[in-house]
């Protein structure tokens, strides 16, 4: 093999330094979304923070070059992706904004808002639907953790102060009119912000991009008022994140994030009454210090590197480990 | 309660009137639609960035809804 010239080696940093620029520029458009909606839209600067969006929103799009076909590196393609993905983000802001949404009741808004932003997220997803993979709930065992942290998170966002699904008194309709908006735009949050953000930015920036999608998802919830209520979202949104980066499938957080909905929004109000209960404070500790137990959990170590490269052993693609003894040769004291 | 609608746009949206809301809200979506959409045909002419205009192409579903709403609530206060 013949060692690459000065020429080759100055394209070859070239195609790093744009890739890592890239990289920055996602980082740097999450940031610019936080800090939006945390310095105007939570304080109801709306028309400003809807323009700061929309101006957002169209640089993130515009990031790269002109002609693409001078992206040649893979890391270079996913971090412009990454960029590109996040503009879906301020941009539902944009959208959010311009309904007509005045004489709609809240689930009809809701929907005009999930179903288009969801189909936008379903298509410029990374990673095809093949047979329903993305929605997949294998591996078990971290989906089993994810929906354990969303039933427990349910309970601490309802003492926190999460609003009802349906107002006291509802008819049956609206009841289940209530609780399906809630599934769906659970689905489609989880869609946006962990099927889309997460695992574009994960790809361009790793763990970094796990964490920056997490960010990204809690600063949507700035405005809620409470400041437990923020961090049990901000939590959730970790929860869920590590999840999708260990199965790289979507199916436990969705379940997760529907059960942190219901929980908190029909099931617990239905249950507790949260203005008789003694001390809410202490409820909302032990149950961030349960789900904070969950978290940990999940935290599994990697396997020690003599263990993977057991030469009996397939890594695929996804992440799945596969044993290969029927092809082991025979020892000649096997029985 | 969701990310996606906070509560906050909702009642500012609730207090509005259709004209003001549309006057305002409604323009900046309006207006992004209009430069989205360009630069969409732009790059489809030219056929340098394909993977943008796809990108594109998906950006501009949502604000069309919101515009199209609008328009088509606006158009039916007139009728008597």
């Amino acid at each position: 093999m013949t060692p690459p010239t000065t020429q080759e080696g100055a394209g070859a940093s070239d195609r790093r330094r744009r890739a890592n620029l890239y990289v920055a520029g996602a980082l740097l458009g999450a940031a610019l979304f936080t800090a939006v909606e945390a310095g105007l839209v939570a304080s109801g600067h709306l028309l400003e923070a809807q323009i700061a969006d929309a101006v957002l929103a169209l640089a993130l799009v515009n990031v790269g070059p002109l002609r693409e076909m001078k992206v040649t590196t893979q890391r270079e393609a996913a971090a412009l992706a990454a960029v590109r993905a996040l503009a879906l983000v301020p941009l539902m802001r944009v959208v959010g904004l311009g309904l007509p949404m005045r004489e709609w009741s809240e689930p009809v808004a809701a929907l005009a808002i999930a179903l288009p932003i969801g189909l936008v997220a379903l298509r410029l997803a990374p990673g095809r639907l093949e047979g329903g993979s993305l929605f997949s709930l294998r591996p078990l065992r971290p989906n089993l953790y994810a929906l354990a942290a969303g039933a427990a998170l349910g309970l601490v966002a309802y003492l926190a102060g999460a609003p009802a699904l349906f107002p006291d008194g509802a008819a049956g309709e609206r009841i289940a009119l209530g609780v399906a908006v809630g599934v769906l735009a659970a689905c489609v949050e989880e869609l946006v912000f962990r099927g889309l953000v997460q695992r574009t930015l994960q790809r361009a920036a790793g763990r970094l991009g796990m964490l920056t999608a997490g960010t990204v998802f809690a600063a949507t919830y700035l405005d809620a008022g409470s400041t437990a209520l923020v961090l049990s979202f901000a939590l959730a949104g970790v929860v869920f994140g590590h999840t999708v980066a260990r199965t790289d499938a979507l199916g436990g957080a969705m379940a997760g994030h529907v059960l942190l909905v219901v929980g908190a929004g029909a099931v617990w109000p239905q249950v507790l009454d949260r203005s008789t209960l003694p001390d809410p404070e202490v409820w909302i500790v032990l149950a961030v210090a349960i789900a904070g137990a969950v978290v940990v959990a999940c935290w599994r170590p990697r396997r020690k590197r003599q263990e993977l490269e057991d030469p009996w052993e397939l890594v695929d693609l996804r992440g799945r480990r596969r044993r290969l003894d029927r092809h082991r040769p025979r020892a000649p004291d096997d029985a | 309660m969701t990310g996606l609608l906070p509560e906050v746009v909702r009642d500012t949206i609730g207090e509005q009137s259709l004209y003001s809301a549309s006057e305002s809200f409604g323009v900046v979506a309006f207006v992004l639609l209009v430069v989205l959409l360009l630069e969409q045909e732009a790059l489809r002419t030219m056929r340098t960035a394909p993977d943008r205009a796809r990108v594109l192409s998906a950006l501009v579903v949502p604000l069309l809804v919101a515009v199209m709403l609008t328009i088509i609530l606006r158009v039916t206060k007139l009728l008597p």
